[in-house]
């Protein structure tokens, strides 16, 4: 890429070569999806799978602009409930990671708790949690806390036991305190970590959110989605899982632009990306 | 860990927890014995797994091929990337009622959802770990006259085989999670079915054991991919010195 950008820029204009790079750039991006997008409307005129279950992109377009206007509550909840479990749930990873790093004690007490839960699959606390909850707000919030809190707990745990020694003797010798050295030293250092940990637990919570939705809910897009496609209406189902990828393509494009915001200093030192 | 069934034992017994939402510890274990010894979980359980190993294994033979292209060749990586980082973000559970509107409750759809949610982290870290491979290695190599197919399967493949494993250890808790989700939303069977019909009939106690009889087979699952890992790959264990 870099190489490329420099042999053009030797050839022409630097500014000519930036508009041919962004072509460029374009043309690779869109291809691979653009044929994707082809070969399903083959597949779905020609037939090689049933059409009224799989309809062509280009049918498709129109009811997704319809259906926006009937789902819009529902996106709303799902992002809503999404959003709350993920809050919660990144809270308490953080809290669970500080706690068992600092505290030799602690770490005897819950560690083999944590070890055992850690692999269970988390989705199945849902029915758990609707026994607990009920079927309200604070049923959601718990099954998408607990499901976020374990990616944000290994990667903080992990990064706070992984300081450099030399950064906490530095922040020690200028005469910070335990907690200083903590929320200053360790904390800040394993922020670029903890922030990959956040990006799976994104991704999770509205992976749960959708699930539970599916399973017990009222409202919601997962709720919708099985609405449509066990009531035999496709290509609604089709529009509505548009905006769910939507959904889950958009929080992740805006975490992933905070998180260089955030810790621009940690991507700028680091020689990829 | 024995402490904290205690407590919860102590608790329900003494009625400061409701035991009928969370049943005492005993009786979980109560449950969990007669439930495996009946085979009903036991089976459920077995399929559970069966699905998800199944969908992983798809998802390596797909995803390890697939990553080492795409790492490996630019010009081909440039265009299948952005296809993999536009399907990525797709929540998993979007694909279960497609899934099973075209192929029914049958074990099928299940492992190909499992397959595709199991394939990315695979993908992404066959496709980083060949990336990140240390040019000078190859040059080594070639200098003492590696064949193509002796610097692929004993230059190459090793110096990303770390990277892959820790895709394949990622997908395998994945596909675990993904197999329970299938059993939830689209089955007759399977430990998510078994869960939420315990829950559906108030059986609290069955919904205990399940998790616990899930929370076991999953620790175990963990430990002998380790463990494989371990076996396979001794020499990244040995220099970094722990696991």
């Amino acid at each position: 890429m870099k190489t490329r950008q420099k042999r053009d820029g030797n050839r022409s204009s630097a500014l000519r070569s930036r508009t041919v790079g962004l072509a460029l750039e374009t043309q690779r991006i869109l291809t691979g999806p653009i044929l994707l997008l082809a070969l399903w409307e083959l597949a779905s005129r020609q037939e090689w799978v049933y059409r009224p279950f799989v309809p062509p992109p280009t049918e498709l377009a129109s009811i997704v602009v319809d259906v926006a206007s009937d789902i819009t509550s529902d996106i709303l909840d799902t992002s809503i409930r999404a959003f709350i479990g993920f809050a919660i749930g990144t809270g308490l990873g953080l809290i669970a990671a500080i706690l068992t790093s600092q505290s030799m004690s602690i770490r005897r007490t819950i560690g083999p708790v944590i070890e055992f839960l850690r692999p269970l699959p988390s989705t199945a606390i849902i029915p758990l949690a609707v026994i607990q909850l009920g079927y309200g707000a604070r049923m959601y919030a718990f099954a998408i806390a607990y499901s976020v809190a374990w990616p944000v707990y290994i990667a903080a745990y992990e990064a706070l036991n992984s300081t450099s020694p030399n950064l906490i003797r530095v922040g020690r010798s200028v005469g910070m305190s335990r907690l200083t050295v903590l929320i200053r030293v360790k904390l800040r250092s394993a922020g670029p970590a903890i922030a990959a940990g956040m990006r799976v637990g994104l991704a999770f919570a509205i992976i749960v959110a959708i699930v539970s939705e599916m399973l017990f809910g009222q409202s919601g897009l997962g709720f919708q989605m099985t609405r449509y496609a066990f009531g035999g209406r496709m290509p609604e189902f089709f529009a509505i899982a548009v905006y769910a990828s939507l959904m889950g393509v958009s929080a992740n494009y805006a975490f992933v632009r905070l998180n260089r915001l955030v810790h621009g200093w940690y991507y700028g030192f680091s020689a990829k990306n | 860990m024995l402490g904290l069934a205690l407590l919860m034992e102590l608790l329900t017994r003494r009625g400061v927890i409701n035991p009928i939402t969370l049943p005492p510890p005993s009786r979980i274990l109560d449950t969990l014995v007669a439930e495996v010894s009946e085979g009903d979980l036991t089976l459920d359980l077995y399929l559970t797994i069966q699905r998800a190993l199944l969908g992983l294994l798809l998802a390596i033979g797909v995803g390890v091929p697939l990553g080492a292209i795409v790492g490996r060749f630019r010009k081909i990586g440039q265009y299948v990337n952005p296809v993999v980082e536009l399907l990525r973000p797709i929540p998993t559970p979007v694909y279960l009622p497609l899934a099973a509107v075209l192929a029914g409750y049958g074990a099928t759809p299940k492992v190909v959802v499992i397959f595709i949610g199991a394939s990315f982290p695979v993908i992404l870290m066959t496709m980083q770990g060949v990336e990140a491979i240390d040019p000078s290695l190859e040059r080594s190599a070639r200098s003492l006259g590696y064949s193509r197919p002796a610097m692929v399967f004993r230059v190459l493949a090793p110096a990303a085989a770390p990277s892959i494993a820790a895709g394949i250890r990622t997908s395998l808790s994945l596909s675990l999670l993904i197999s329970t989700v299938c059993d939830m939303v689209i089955s007759f069977n399977g430990l998510g079915h078994y869960l939420v019909v315990a829950q559906l009939r108030i059986q609290f106690p069955k919904v205990a054991a399940g998790l616990v009889a899930l929370a076991i087979a999953a620790f175990f699952l963990n430990v002998i991919a380790e463990r494989l890992q371990r076996r396979i790959m001794p020499w990244h264990f040995g220099r970094t010195g722990q696991g």
